[in-house]
């Protein structure tokens, strides 16, 4: 048996290069956010700036990659498996950090509302965008014939585009509990001071970065799976057969 | 299209009179909700007669989701669906004719819960318009919503337990669109009521649309 | 250090190591499967042609 090129797991030099930043930045973010000043309004709890907007807005990039992706496979000239392959691993990481989303989002509110949930727009339709990729997931690990899986699932898919644009503008459309986009806050005289801004602009780039490298890994693992699945039978067959000419081979 | 839509809207229809399985298995499963809602809330203390439009219509999903898996089951046995796929009948036809059964199987549901929440929560019913309004589009939207997802799911062994996660999400809007426009005609300030009404209209068209034009690929795919 | 701030943070933090962990454990469990068959892989599709010939 030669030594091979392809490696078998899931990581490479750049990707593990790209760990590195992304650690390296999130790390910043910790460091920065929970250094942040006590502000007025909201004393020690606006420190969540850091992680909560960069998280949530990583989630939306995060679905609109499964969205392009799962398109990309439904048109057919750009059908190609990895395309599938993309969109369930952006989705995958995406509902990861939906789930943050909420729980940091919730544990915000709690001191600061007074209560870990309300029903307040932007809320409710980030939970709902949340069964949706949950939904999205479980489709996916129906067990049926690849081609159509794919395609179903891609379908499936587009419904992220009217949740995200709902969740995003939730905020402007409805009055809500929820402050408004902390983007849209940058714009000089807003209430945002300095240090805050670039607390949650390093925590954008860190979240960035480790939606990045979360998703490359999680794809890369889905090319494993899908070859597993494919070749497993060879494979199991193979490794009898070696076993049946041992035994054979043994005096 | 408008002939398929029919001819196939016929046949579930059809089906659905002869086997009683709506009228038999799916009204009193509607009904029982209402009744299961009574026990859950106090019935004592004008709860239920407050919260009647969201009941009716959390009891109106349920029944809509019941209506829909069924909708595909008839078609399960002796390749029902290979059948339709090789009949050459317009595949836009057959979104609309399966929509439109369900449809029909669920105003009929709604006319009995309707009735329920009368009877049973003491409701008032107040704004016919906007109530009828709302009920059509409502009922539009869950139909279409519901034979699209419907097809997604149908065939794969475990779409009695995929289908709720993957519909009941995308209609929660009709739930809380359609719970406001009631609750606006019942406690009699029918203007509160219109801007959710248009809500659930663009629900519906849009799922018509995505119907009329996806079908025919998501039918090939089951 | 606040109690709810420390705990968004290390709900973030614990998270997404978690996930990370799993990743790779779940791919070193496949490349277990796979890394055998691995190596020969491209020689092997013609190696098996021939030998299911006879």
């Amino acid at each position: 048996m030669t030594t091979t090129e392809t490696p078998a797991g899931i990581g490479s030099r750049g990707s593990f290069f790209l760990g590195v930043l992304a650690a390296l930045t999130l790390a910043t973010t910790v460091v920065l956010g929970l250094s942040l000043p006590l502000s007025t309004e909201q004393g020690p709890y606006s420190r969540m700036i850091a992680i909560h907007p960069p998280i949530a807005t990583t989630e939306y990039v995060a679905y609109a990659v499964t969205v392009l992706a799962s398109a990309l496979y439904l048109w057919p000239r750009t059908r190609q498996r990895r395309w599938d392959l993309l969109a369930g691993a952006s989705a995958e990481v995406g509902a990861v950090f939906t789930a943050l989303t909420l729980a940091t989002g919730s544990i915000w509110g709690r001191p600061t509302w007074g209560v870990w949930w309300v029903w307040d727009a932007r809320l409710t339709s980030t939970a709902i965008l949340f069964f949706l990729v949950l939904g999205y997931l479980a489709l996916r690990r129906v067990p049926m014939e690849l081609s159509r899986r794919s395609t179903i699932s891609a379908v499936a898919a587009l419904i992220l585009v009217p949740a995200v644009v709902v969740d995003h503008y939730a905020v402007t459309w409805w009055r809500t509990l929820h402050q408004g986009a902390s983007l849209a806050q940058l714009s000089p005289g807003k209430s945002l001071d300095g240090a805050f801004i670039a607390a949650m602009l390093v925590g954008f780039v860190a979240m960035g970065l480790v939606y990045a490298w979360l998703t490359l890994h999680r794809f890369r693992l889905a090319v494993l799976e899908e070859r597993a699945d494919i070749e497993g039978l060879d494979i199991a067959l193979e490794e009898r057969r070696a076993e049946g000419l041992e035994l054979a081979a043994r005096p | 299209m408008w002939r398929d839509a029919a001819l196939v809207a016929g046949k579930d229809l059809r089906i659905e009179a002869r086997s009683r399985v709506t009228l038999n298995q799916v009204a009193p499963f509607a009904v029982l909700v209402l009744v299961l809602f009574a026990f859950a809330l106090d019935p004592d203390r004008g709860i239920l007669t407050r919260t009647a439009p969201g009941l009716f219509w959390v009891a109106v999903l349920f029944s809509s989701l019941l209506a829909t898996q069924r909708s595909y089951a008839v078609e399960a046995d002796d390749a029902g669906r290979d059948g339709l796929r090789l009949s050459g009948l317009d595949p836009a036809g057959i979104f609309l004719g399966k929509a439109a059964a369900v449809a029909l199987e669920l105003v009929g549901l709604q006319i009995l819960l309707g009735i329920g929440i009368v009877v049973l929560y003491s409701a008032h019913l107040h704004g016919p318009v906007l109530l009828l309004g709302t009920c059509l589009a409502a009922t539009a939207g869950l139909a279409a919503a519901g034979t699209v997802y419907g097809v997604l799911a149908a065939g794969l062994r475990v779409r009695e337990t995929l289908l709720p996660l993957l519909l009941l999400p995308v209609v929660a809007p009709v739930l809380l669109a359609a719970t406001r426009a009631w609750e606006a005609a019942l406690s009699g300030a029918p203007g509160d009521g219109w801007p959710w009404l248009r809500l659930l209209a663009v629900f519906a068209v849009i799922y018509l649309a995505a119907g009329v034009l996806g079908y025919g690929p998501l039918l090939e795919e089951a | 250090m606040n109690g709810y701030v420390s705990l968004g943070y290390g709900v973030t933090l614990a998270t997404l190591a978690v996930y990370t962990l799993r990743l790779m454990a779940r791919s070193r469990a496949l490349s277990k499967v796979l890394a055998p068959e691995l190596a020969p892989r491209t020689t092997n599709s013609g190696a098996k042609t021939e030998g299911e010939a006879p």
